[in-house]
């Protein structure tokens, strides 16, 4: 069977441009002719020559979705996401797919995990909804014409602290031995947040908008200069307006003292995710509560963690208000490993509890996360 | 406060279902069963800005149904977006556009928050664009009303060059280009059909200050420049000729009922929400104003319009016409006496009666034959319990323009017979 694809699409069907024409292109325009038998033909045949081929594979589980085979193009593209779990474009088709099965805690599974292969979408996702509710506020305001008479509460929105790794500078990059996935960092600029006192004991903190280029965090060599992707323009964000826009860095100690004084500042900083995270469960922010958890995070009883978010979803959205307090916190910290232990005063509008917790974390780029939670 | 979302975004479920008449309970059309979703194929991320044409708001809020209807959820935001862009000032558009951005958000707000003393206002308000909307969304397509006529309409002369008509219980104008042939068939084009505001108590205007519109048929009279009026008349007015004769012999007090634009914080107002007048948007005005020969036009004000086939002519007027033919056949032969029992006992005009009009009224008749009998420019009628006919009249034997052309009458059954109850120029 010959196929003229160029007529067949209406293209200006210069025989140069059909020649030009990689096997993908020619499976998308049959895709978009509508030539799915076709289309799922080229497919099979290019994966035969190659079929690790991860566009090949994607455009098989395209083909087959659009043919109707939904169960197919689901474990087509699943499979590619167990292979490449940094391919946001699988998981959304994934979230698509079960969405159309009608399994729409599957389907924003998928979805979330989309978006969090690039974590800073998902900050971007979360600002941009968070500007969403806020505009619509305003919106509500000029509707209902009490422009200026609506009270405020501003949305807490997250400032980035670092950058993707494979963003950074090249050297640095390589510098990074693991393949650390992200994470996004939540960062509370509003002034409610809790002003940890400890300022003297915080690395240098450069807030890039308030510092002249010339005197950057790559300028001042920061006290958290144990690694070499400290130096990196990953920049730490001043978390508490106390930390009024950090003027020039101050001459730094010598490097023997900055090992005490990373330990300290590693002290405050586990305290202060461990605070975090107790104010985001308060708050029934499920969105800095769950990324207060590492990737490496064990879930309790084998649970997925699929299967574990989402019960911590339903058990926190469903409260009225929540409650938890952290007292007589202690915390030993050994490298980029940590332990917090503490009594956790838990309050809900059905429940009231006490009980000690134990809190493992690692340090993840700059920010320290749990991965495993007990109750002893 | 109640949540916006849900107050609002009923009306949206409400108005994708196709319905004529509100669900009992909103909740209702959230049961309607799941349909499976379903997804679009897209090879580049496409970011297509909404363009607008339409040059009213409403047509833009109808588009945005139309793209919530067909599931494009991001096109309604885009197309609400630009709508309050372009119209700032248009609240409906706001509220909209605050619903979906709030659909839109992971953690949509409920309601703003406000101070005791300014909630009562936003919440009356919010209710009042409910209705906007509505009324907006549920009024009959254009489309619909071809072929038909305000009931109120017997005849129209070719001379008189629109008609106009209000209805209140869905807050809109029509406007209406006079299409009638020399076979004297009524045939009427619909320019304009547009959403107006009335008074905030409703229609039926008794006395000065009640915030009612009146109901009946009205005639316009003069024109006033915006420039020349405070900022609540927006564009410009046409003023009404309220109160008529029958309004004037019911004693019905109150003045300067006028078809008017809007102020410029709103580009319209409340379904119910003026001193009577009858109000739209500046833009609506402005092309009013802007059409030659707007002056006597009849505007017909009801709660709720009749409408008819056009070319059907009503029941009541093949009633009237004899009376009338042989009234302007009598009155062309300048014979007093037979022209007597036309006049109802109840006449009036200026608040003096027949007794002392007729001397007046049969001087006006009698003497020398006028070559052309009048010429009838205009029937209407309308039934309030009492039925009234309205004939508007031209002389053609009036060559002095300071003289008046037009002479108008009104006519209402007494046992089963019609009787002029006022006759005078215009």
């Amino acid at each position: 069977m010959i196929l003229v694809l160029p007529v067949a699409l209406g293209l200006a069907g210069a025989m140069t441009a059909q020649a030009a024409l990689t096997p993908q292109d020619n499976i998308k325009q049959a895709i978009q002719a509508g030539q799915l038998d076709q289309a799922l033909k080229l497919v099979q045949q290019e994966r035969q020559a190659s079929p690790k081929d991860v566009q090949l594979r994607f455009l098989e589980g395209v083909v087959q979705a659009q043919q109707g085979q939904t169960d197919k193009a689901i474990e087509t593209f699943k499979k590619l996401t167990e292979s490449n779990p940094e391919l946001s474009e699988a998981y959304n088709n994934l979230g698509v797919l079960y969405a159309s099965k009608g399994k729409l805690e599957e389907s924003r599974a998928s979805l979330e995990k989309a978006l969090l292969t690039h974590p800073s979408y998902a900050a971007a996702h979360r600002n941009l909804s968070d500007i969403q509710s806020q505009l619509a506020k305003q919106t509500y305001a000029k509707a209902l014409q009490v422009d200026g008479k609506v009270k405020n509460n501003t949305p807490q929105l997250t400032l980035l602290g670092s950058m993707a790794p494979h963003k950074r500078a090249p050297a640095q990059a390589l510098a990074q031995a693991a393949p650390v996935t992200a994470v996004p960092v939540a960062a509370p600029i509003a002034p409610q947040a809790p002003a940890p006192a400890a300022d003297t004991a915080k690395p240098a903190i450069a807030v890039p908008v308030a510092v002249p280029p010339g005197a950057t965090a790559a300028a001042a060599p920061a006290p958290a200069a144990t690694k070499p992707a400290a130096a990196a323009p990953a920049v730490a964000v001043a978390p508490t307006p106390s930390a009024p826009s950090v003027s020039a860095p101050k001459p730094e100690p010598k490097k023997e003292d900055a090992q005490p004084k990373q330990a300290k500042a590693d002290s405050t900083d586990i305290r202060n995710a461990v605070l975090a995270w107790a104010k985001a469960w308060s708050q029934k922010d499920m969105n800095r509560y769950l990324g207060a958890y590492a990737s490496s995070f064990t879930p309790p009883d084998k649970m997925s963690r699929t299967k574990w978010e989402s019960d911590r979803r339903t058990r926190i959205i469903s409260k009225k208000t929540i409650s938890v307090d952290v007292n007589n916190l202690k915390i030993e910290a050994t490298g980029n490993k940590a332990t917090a232990r503490f009594q956790q005063i838990y309050e809900s509008d059905n429940f009231k509890g006490n009980s000690h917790k134990t809190l493992e974390m690692v340090k993840q780029g700059e920010h320290w996360l749990i991965t495993r939670e007990t109750v002893n | 406060m109640p949540t916006l979302l849900v107050t609002t975004f009923g009306i949206t479920v409400w108005l994708l279902s196709d319905r004529d008449h509100l669900p009992a309970s909103v909740q209702d059309s959230f049961k309607a069963a799941p349909e499976p979703m379903r997804w679009k194929l897209e090879f580049e991320p496409s970011a297509t800005a909404a363009v607008i044409n339409a040059k009213d708001p409403e047509t833009l809020v109808r588009q945005i149904y139309q793209h919530l209807g067909e599931g494009e959820r991001a096109q309604a935001l885009d197309t609400a977006r630009a709508m309050t862009t372009r119209f700032p000032t248009f609240q409906l558009g706001q509220l909209l556009y605050a619903d979906l951005l709030n659909i839109s958000s992971l953690q949509p707000i409920e309601g703003v928050d406000l101070d005791a003393d300014t909630k009562p206002s936003a919440m009356r308000r919010l209710e009042e664009l409910v209705m906007e909307a509505k009324r907006r969304m549920t009024r009959p397509a254009p489309q619909a009303l071809e072929g038909q006529v305000p009931a109120a309409v017997a005849y129209l002369a070719s001379q008189q060059p629109y008609l106009a008509a209000v209805d209140a219980s869905r807050s809109r104008l029509y406007w209406f280009a006079n299409r009638t042939g020399p076979d004297g068939r009524l045939k009427l084009e619909l320019l304009k059909e547009t959403y107006v505001s009335i008074g905030i108590n409703g229609v039926g205007k008794v006395k000065e200050g009640d915030g009612k519109t009146p109901i009946g048929v009205y005639f316009i009279q003069k024109n006033l420049p915006g420039a020349t009026l405070p900022d609540l008349f927006g564009s410009g007015a046409l003023t009404l000729s309220f109160p008529n004769a029958v309004d004037a012999m019911r004693n019905k007090t109150g003045s300067g009922i006028w078809l008017h634009g809007t102020p410029s914080a709103q580009y319209s107002r409340a379904p119910e929400a003026t001193d009577g007048c009858v109000v739209q948007a500046n833009a609506e005005m402005e092309d009013l104003l802007r059409l030659p020969g707007w002056r006597m036009t009849p505007v017909v004000i009801a709660e709720k319009l009749d409408w008819i086939a056009s070319g059907q002519v009503p029941t009541v007027y093949t009633q009237f016409q004899p009376t009338l033919d042989q009234w302007l056949a009598d009155r062309q032969n300048g014979d007093a006496e037979k022209l007597k029992p036309y006049y109802s006992q109840r006449f009036e005009r200026d608040a003096l009666d027949l007794s002392h009009w007729w001397p007046k009224l049969a001087q006006g008749v009698q003497g020398p034959r006028k070559a052309k009998p009048l010429e009838v420019v205009s029937v209407l009628h309308w039934n309030d319990g009492e039925e009234t006919m309205v004939v508007t009249m031209s002389d053609p034997n009036i060559r002095d323009k300071r003289q008046a052309v037009y002479l108008r009458t009104y006519w209402q059954k007494e046992a089963g017979q019609w009787k002029l109850v006022f006759e005078g120029p215009t």
